[in-house]
């Protein structure tokens, strides 16, 4: 194990300099000009545009505008957006924790209505619970975030005046009006994960429930409960970490749409308008927050692999 | 066989002894109207019907659709449901019902070819890091781990730079989008299929690994991918939605479901809330669809058999733990002269679905074990032993087994008559198990002593140390060496006796008064093998502990058991004292099985040697021995043979059990060296 | 048997262990010492009984001498070529002439596929036919172990223990291999079929001088069917010889236990039982010198010192300091 997450260690560098070359690529090819915006739309001067240029290196090639970013990113400096000129590396630390705090929370949504009703359905498939389960799976699979948060917000904000409909209030502030502002867009990116996950984990118990070592449980006089949770769950378990842990990236990543619904100062607004206006250092600040956690992630599944299929072993 | 299979007409040896010929003809059909029976399922077929719908409404666009979809009628936007408009008019006065029969070109095109694309890359990622793992899954795993880190809109909108924005152009950004992810499930999967002992045995064969890849693991991931794909699909028709708010979607003109979606809610949202339904409705509509039929394939590629036609309704199915009885009437139990029984197994009757309805694959089995007595079950390879065990126990998964008649008295209850409650309870207590095949038996995730401790707490309320004290003297008293550090060890770290004797332990873990032990010896050694009779022996003596011991070697059964019950083709043909079964077997089968024992002197080949045991569904009317019987008459061919008792305590099921002498061939042999079989050999 | 081709070495295995790295309770690592310093030549033609207590690593021999494990030392030669380092393509060249029976049938099979699926994945490494040609191959192979042809399309669950472990004896010679390794292929087969295997295995090495390894705890079998047969005890080999000679004339004292235990039919060879005391010691801490002193009734002071060097006797070699 200790093994495992060293071998991590050294591969997030390299990982890091391909995907940030990666996104400076992309991002080179995707239409718009920075220098155009900050100059004052698109009825700046060129004169005023060509001085903008000159003063963010913009003219440079780009390889060298990549080489530049990188020599300062690897003392740690991710530099300042070329929009506001603020620093991306404090942008980043205070908008991260937003963000997180949305994942985490919508992560919590989604296993706990994901697995009971993955559960449920795997249990008895073919019967009404599964039925049901896969229908109420189909809606959270079928209805588009912005859709549902709109419903949400009809229903629970200004209907109701249970949660306000935007805003966003900080953890450390108060942790009541953070539960406040943030169980909406939890919800709301929170059922797609847990229509996956319970279509993930009903296959799964389907499955395990019909192994050999599954009868030996009832054999042995399980109950329900111990030969559901103990036996099959922990088999059926291995597939379905796969998913959480990929569905944590795309929370991430996809937090762009809620947070602006909900107007949550956070990571993915922060990259979108990165993205629009081609502001480098803020595109490749976040860029790098997403694969950082990502390899996280993605190291905590190997990790729980081992554990669940002692018979694996992941390099 | 004499049967011709398939288009070869292979004919097997012209003795044999089948019954019907072409069946081997009929299961050829059989094969092939297997689709048929699996489209007819109304989880199949509805969702099928929807998708087929739509395609064909897309493909006919022009035909059916009542109006041009892109000409406005700005006089009557936003219009409801109606005459007109069958489902109104959008913003500008669109036609929806014409807009949605086109859209479906797109929605359907996008959601497959995305799909196939990410497949077509991930199955190649995730199937070679999963195959050779090491620093291939290392190096392979961490570009994935960039590509799902990668952000989204990055990718998608420098694709539609690049490329464009039509829809294969779309179908690739979303691709690229979710083809890490799938890597990543299908790499995870094929991690733990690797581990499997069958890829072992393909890589034995000298199977190259695409092969092995493609026909073992991929079919193994593909039952958890499915879910993924159906996912995938639907997710597609909303993702286009998505990149239609980035202006990223078909060129305005072209509509599709999702960006009709997207307008409606843009413009009407609030004004005119049904404009959301139609294509909400068939958004849905397809995802469920999707949903479904992805989940009746997966279950179907998991199903044990696949070509069997269900006898049971499917709200009766899935009993979990617990077979499913069907019995005609109850039938009311002979009081027993004697002794009461502690098991009474009266006529128990199994079916198995089978391709024709359902096999029967027990007939009448009955037999007795009393208290403190061991009794052995032995019978030809395939003949219901197992199947049997498993059944009084209410072990038999249904579908495809069911029990159809009989009674099984455990303690003078009927078990066929309990719910899962009372089972449980005699389960492990009253009777335990122990199965033939340890390893698969044994759940590979957890330690032998967390099974071990698991088995005793389920009816023990005892501390997890106390337990844990209870499972290393268990595995003390099946001489495990070393036991404390074998507690700690996972099934696949220890040899097939070891396992076979955790099982065992396992079983003995709450002092059952029936062991039911399915050839519990079989990976044992003699010597361990006489440790575990001892053993056995003992609690018999100590704990009135009776034992139904399934095994095959007469030499063992014959020194421990009291009694023998012989089962030939789903059958009990013979139940006697062990003596007098050696002595004097009453059953033709019986004689045949103790002649063929190495080193009797045998007088011929014997009757066994001749010919299959037809498989069940299979058997010949009258007695289902009589093609192999030395003894047959005409009328041993026709009827059904009833088991008669022969004497005290004793049952036959043949005929001519009066008239019939079979004394001489079972005798046990003077030397038990094989003389004659050795002395063919050359010794070097 | 084949009188011509005198004791041709198939394969052989030279000095070779075999260690598992254990996580035993508090946390440290241990070795379990599957195999130790194990030497065996398998000849043409000739069948090799393998017999002996549980655990002591007869199956991971199995499995070293086909390479599905990589020997810790030594050297495993098929053909008297060295294969201990053949990686990759090369040793799947190799795999058709060796084949093993597995010891859990069930285990073995891809629970999605049918067993004609399985047994024409073995036919198709071995020869290039057609897909009915491969179904029809895979009939004959089923009809050889006397399953009828239905069962080709039966998916493992269907099975009962024996059948699946006659499937898995006909995938096995479905490559029509010089070496086949089988691990208790009979261990689920009622005596009448157990005799037509037998007749089958000993036909095919009529007709094509297989060396079998024969694994099995069933001592009547392994006399039955074997020519030599090696004792293995805790991970060594104790004694190995002409398969009459041990029989009738054991040399070592757990030879003479195992065989004197061997349940029989005849009451008269009940009685004569060497009962071994004590348990089998631990393969993470084998004893020191012969490991099988900790239980052997003539245990001396020697045998705790010295590991017993192998000792010729008659045509056999025995490892024991009391001969
Ligand atoms: N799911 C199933 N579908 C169809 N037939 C089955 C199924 N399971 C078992 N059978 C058949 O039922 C018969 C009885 O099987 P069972 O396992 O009881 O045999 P057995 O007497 O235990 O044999 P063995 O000694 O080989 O283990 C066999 O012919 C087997 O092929
Ligand atoms: N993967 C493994 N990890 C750890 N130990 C193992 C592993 N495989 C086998 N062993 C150990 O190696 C030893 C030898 O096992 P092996 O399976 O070769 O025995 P065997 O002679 O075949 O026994 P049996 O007759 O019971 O099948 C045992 O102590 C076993 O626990
Ligand atoms: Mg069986
Ligand atoms: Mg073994």
């Amino acid at each position: 194990m200790v093994r495992l997450v060293l071998l991590r260690l050294l591969s997030v560098v390299p990982v890091l300099l391909v995907a940030s070359s990666a996104v400076f690529l992309l991002l080179a090819l995707v239409p718009g000009d920075p220098a155009v915006t900050l100059a004052g739309g698109a009825d700046a001067t060129p004169q005023a545009v060509a001085h903008v240029r000159s003063q963010l290196h913009l003219n440079d090639p780009l390889i060298v505008q990549y080489g530049r970013w990188l020599g300062h990113a690897a003392i740690g400096n991710l530099g300042n957006s070329l929009e506001t000129g603020q620093s991306v590396a404090r942008q980043i630390s205070e908008r991260f924790p937003v963000t997180l705090g949305l994942v985490i929370a919508a992560a919590l949504v989604g296993l706990l209505v994901g697995v009971p009703l993955g559960i449920a359905s795997g249990v008895r498939p073919g019967r009404t619970v599964d039925a049901g389960a896969r229908f109420f799976s189909t809606l959270g699979l079928a209805v588009p975030g912005f859709w549902l948060a709109i419903i949400l917000v009809s229903v629970f904000a200004v209907h109701w005046r249970i949660f306000p409909s935007s805003g966003y209030t900080g953890i450390s502030t108060s942790f009541v009006g953070w539960l406040k502002c943030i169980t909406l867009p939890a919800v709301t990116l929170g059922l797609l994960v847990a229509a996956t996950l319970a279509r993930q984990l009903r296959a799964a118990v389907v499955d395990a429930l019909d192994t050999p070592y599954v009868r030996t449980a009832w054999a042995k006089g399980g109950t329900r409960r111990s030969v559901l949770f103990r036996h099959a769950l922990k088999n059926a378990a291995m597939p379905v970490v796969t998913v959480f842990g990929i569905q944590l990236g795309f929370l991430l990543g996809s937090a762009v749409i809620v947070e602006q619904i909900f107007s949550i100062p956070g990571l993915g607004s922060y990259m979108l308008g990165g993205i629009t206006a081609h502001d480098l250092p803020v595109v490749q600040g976040v860029a790098i927050v997403f694969v950082v956690f990502q390899m996280f992630t993605s190291l905590l599944v190997d990790i729980s692999y081992t554990w669940l299929n002692p018979k694996v072993r992941v390099a | 066989m004499a049967e011709p299979e398939g288009p070869s007409g292979l004919t097997g040896p012209a003795d044999s002894v089948t019954t019907r010929n072409g069946r081997g003809m009929a299961a050829f059909m059989a094969r092939h109207r297997r689709p048929t029976r699996f489209l007819r399922r109304p989880s199949v077929a509805l969702p099928l019907l929807w998708l087929v719908l739509v395609m064909v409404g897309a493909a006919f666009a022009p035909l059916i659709s009542p109006h041009d979809p892109n000409v406005q009628d700005l006089l009557h936007p936003d219009a409801g449901p109606g005459t007109r408009h069958l489902l109104g008019t959008d913003d500008l006065g669109r036609d929806v019902a014409s807009r949605l029969i086109y859209g479906a070109r797109l929605s359907m095109q996008v959601p497959f070819e995305t799909v196939s694309i990410a497949l077509a890359i991930a199955l190649v990622i995730g199937l070679i890091a999963g195959f050779w793992q090491g620093w291939i899954d290392y190096v392979l795993m961490r570009v994935t781990d960039a590509g799902l880190a990668f952000p989204p809109l990055v990718l998608a909108l420098a694709v539609v730079a690049i490329l464009g924005s039509s829809a294969n152009d779309v179908a690739l950004a979303i691709a690229a989008v979710i083809a890490p992810g799938f890597a990543r499930f299908i790499r995870g999967q094929a991690l733990a299929v690797k581990q499997e002992s069958f890829i072992e045995a393909s890589s034995a064969i000298g199977s190259a690994p695409l092969r092995i890849m493609v026909t073992r693991i991929l079919p193994n991931v593909m039952t958890g991918l499915i879910v993924q794909i159906a996912i995938a699909l639907g997710g597609t028709l909303l993702a286009e939605s998505g990149l239609a708010f980035l202006g990223l979607g078909p060129p305005p003109p072209a509509s599709s479901w999702g960006s009709m979606l997207r307008e409606a809610y843009d413009n009407s949202l609030l004004t005119h809330p049904w404009s959301l339904v139609p294509s909400g409705v068939a958004i849905a509509l397809t995802v469920l669809a999707f949903n479904t039929l992805g989940d009746a394939i997966r279950d179907n590629l998991t199903t044990t058999n696949t070509t069997a036609k269900p006898s049971v309704p499917a709200r009766a199915r899935n009993r979990r733990g617990l077979t499913m009885v069907s019995r005609p009437q109850v039938p009311v139990a002979p009081a027993a002269p004697g002794a009461p029984a502690l098991l009474e197994v009266r006529d128990l009757t199994i079916e198995f679905d089978g391709e024709h309805g359902p096999l029967r694959i027990t007939d009448r089995v009955s037999f007795d074990v009393r208290p403190g007595r061991m009794v052995g079950l032995v019978g030809e390879s395939g003949c219901g032993k197992t199947v049997s065990s498993l059944a009084i126990l209410r072990l038999l998964p249904t579908p495809p087994a069911r029990i159809v008649g009989g009674s099984i008295r455990f303690e003078g209850r009927d078990l066929l008559d309990a719910d899962f409650a009372e089972m449980r309870h005699i389960r492990g207590c009253g009777i335990s198990m122990v199965f033939q095949d340890p390893l698969a038996s044994l759940n590979p995730a957890l330690t032998v002593g967390s099974q071990l401790v698991e088995a005793v707490r389920l009816h023990e309320k005892v501390s997890r140390k106390a337990g844990r004290d209870r499972a290393l003297r268990l595995l003390e008293s099946v001489h495990i060496p070393d036991p404390g550090r074998r507690l700690s060890a996972y099934p696949h770290q220890l040899s097939g006796g070891m396992r076979q004797r955790v099982m065992i332990a396992m079983a003995l873990a709450c002092y059952p008064k029936l062991l039911i032990a399915d050839e519990p010896t079989t990976a044992l050694d003699v010597t361990v093998q006489a440790q575990i009779v001892e053993l056995l022996l003992e609690l018999r003596e100590t704990d009135d502990l009776a034992v139904l011991f399934v095994t095959h070697d007469l030499a063992l059964i014959s020194e421990l058991s009291d009694e023998i019950v012989v089962m030939y083709a789903g059958q009990v043909v013979e139940q006697a004292p062990t003596a007098d079964l050696f002595s004097r077997p009453a059953h033709p089968y019986t004689a045949a099985l103790l002649a063929a024992q190495p080193g009797v002197r045998s007088p011929g080949p014997s009757a066994l040697l001749a010919g299959h045991v037809p498989p069940a569904g299979h058997h010949p009317d009258g007695c289902r021995f009589h093609p192999r019987c030395p003894y047959r008459e005409e009328a041993c061919q026709i009827g059904s043979m009833e088991l008669s008792d022969v004497g005290p305590s004793r049952s036959s099921r043949c005929r001519r059990h009066g008239e019939l002498d079979l004394s001489g061939l079972g005798e046990p042999p003077a030397v038990l060296h094989h003389a004659d079989l050795a002395g063919q050999r050359d010794e070097p | 048997m084949n009188h011509d081709a005198p004791d041709r070495p198939v394969a052989e295995l030279r000095g070779v262990s075999c260690h598992f790295k254990v996580r035993i309770p508090g946390g440290r690592r241990g070795t379990v010492h599957a195999l130790d310093d194990i030497d065996l030549v398998l000849t043409e033609g000739r069948t090799l009984g393998l017999v002996g207590e549980s655990g002591s690593g007869k199956s991971t021999l199995a499995r070293v001498l086909l390479r599905l494990l990589r020997p810790d030392r030594g050297q495993v030669l098929l053909a008297s070529q060295d294969i201990t380092e053949t990686k990759g393509s090369a040793l799947r060249q190799l795999r058709r002439h060796m084949q093993l029976v597995f010891q859990d049938p069930y285990s073995s099979f891809d629970p999605l596929a049918t067993i004609e699926s399985s047994i024409g994945e073995a036919i198709s490494v071995h020869r290039e036919l057609s897909r009915s040609g491969r179904a029809q191959r895979a009939t004959e192979l089923l009809d050889q172990v006397r399953l009828p042809s239905a069962f080709a399309h039966r998916r493992p669950r269907e099975m009962s223990g024996g059948q699946l472990q006659r499937a898995a004896i006909a995938r096995a010679l479905a490559t029509e291999p010089e070496l086949l390794a089988l691990d208790e292929p009979l261990s689920s087969l009622d005596i009448a079929t157990q005799v037509q295997i037998v007749d089958l295995l000993h036909e095919l090495q009529e007709r094509l001088g297989i060396a079998y390894l024969f694994i099995s705890h069933d001592l009547n079998l392994v006399r039955t069917l074997s020519h030599r047969t090696a004792v293995m005890y805790l991970g060594r080999i104790v004694e190995e010889g002409p398969v009459e000679q041990i029989y009738r004339d054991p040399g070592h004292p757990y030879t003479q236990a195992l065989l004197s235990a061997s349940p029989s039919l005849d009451p008269a060879s009940r009685r004569r039982r060497i009962v071994l005391q004590g348990d089998i010691p631990s393969p993470v801490e084998p004893p020191t010198g012969c490991r099988f002193r900790t239980r052997c009734p003539l245990v001396t002071a020697i045998c705790a010192e010295q590991e017993p060097p192998p000792v010729p006797v008659g045509g056999a070699t025995v490892r024991c300091h009391h001969l």
